[in-house]
């Protein structure tokens, strides 16, 4: 078990966000909108899978671009 | 050697490497790794062309010739069995196109692909990719490597058709590279891996047995 770690998560994110070709201030602006959102789901669950912290920051990066959060979904299931 | 090139490991882990390179890296450094990166990989394609090579020759000539009923029949019972398992279990159930591979495996080689720093990571990276799908490819491998010996090609012709045959398998990863760069993403190319899965599960299996079958018509009904 261990902490969500906000910076990891954003660290990931624009890495993700600069390879599938967003340019680096918009991923800025909606990695920080996800981040927050998912802050605020988390504040009401004690504990969370590493599956379904995936799926709920797929879900909101979806909101903001389908290929990002297609990436961040799946790129442990290409091999 | 198109079996070998429908295998879908190198390519996958390509893939990733690339995607987390362009992501951290310069456009420029990106390029660089990945020349490095081919390079590995095809350094192991030939490796294992020698390396069976010298295990060959070390046997004694007359216990591997195709033209030996039994060996004939052992070769073809594995490409029998390779082409049932690649049926069955290349791909995994599921939504994604998880190779056979055990979990830890593919876990590390996406951490390594995530964590290369420079040309001797991405050279490595190349190089040990592959060995995890040697289960299916090695058959194929000893099988070429044996053709190359009972032809009469002189040494380094025979080193010239490894070195065109390690480009041949290699030729994904520049395609997946051209991709790319071609303003395509991993979110892509893993949407038409997960279309082409039912595909290559099938084409793949059918070499196998083409291959099979082209051994039982040459080797033994017409010798």
């Amino acid at each position: 078990m261990k902490d969500f770690d906000e910076k990891a998560l954003t660290k990931e994110l624009k890495i993700d966000a600069k390879a599938v070709g967003i340019p680096i201030g918009a991923a800025e602006v909606f990695i920080e909108k996800t981040v927050k959102a998912v802050k605020k789901s988390l504040k009401t669950k004690n504990t969370i899978t590493n599956n379904d912290l995936k799926r709920l920051v797929a879900k909101e990066l979806k909101k903001y671009n389908t290929d990002l959060a297609y990436v961040y979904k799946n790129r442990d299931k290409i091999i | 050697m198109l079996i070998v090139v429908c295998m879908k490991l190198v390519p996958g882990v390509f893939a990733l490497f690339f995607h987390y390179a362009s992501g951290k890296y310069s456009k420029r450094k990106t390029d660089d790794l990945s020349v490095f990166f081919i390079l590995g990989a095809e350094t192991m394609v030939a490796l294992a062309f020698f390396l069976i090579n010298t295990l060959i020759n070390i046997l004694p000539p007359n216990l591997l010739t195709l033209g030996n009923n039994i060996l004939t029949w052992i070769i073809i019972g594995i490409l029998i069995s390779l082409s049932l398992s690649t049926f069955l279990f290349y791909f995994r159930k599921g939504s994604g196109t998880e190779l056979f591979i055990s979990r830890k495996i593919a876990q590390c080689l996406n951490l390594k692909a995530k964590s290369v720093k420079n040309r001797s990571d991405a050279f490595i990276l190349g190089l040990v990719s592959g060995i995890p799908e040697f289960i299916f490819t090695i058959p194929l491998y000893i099988l070429s490597t044996i053709t190359l010996i009972q032809s009469s090609f002189s040494p380094i012709s025979c080193s010239c058709i490894i070195i065109f045959c390690a480009l041949i398998i290699v030729s994904p990863l520049f395609i997946t590279q051209i991709f790319y760069r071609t303003d395509h993403n991993l979110a892509d190319i893993a949407k038409l891996r997960t279309k082409n899965k039912t595909f290559f599960r099938f084409f793949i299996s059918f070499l196998y047995l083409a291959l099979a079958a082209l051994i039982i018509t040459f080797r033994i009904l017409i010798p």
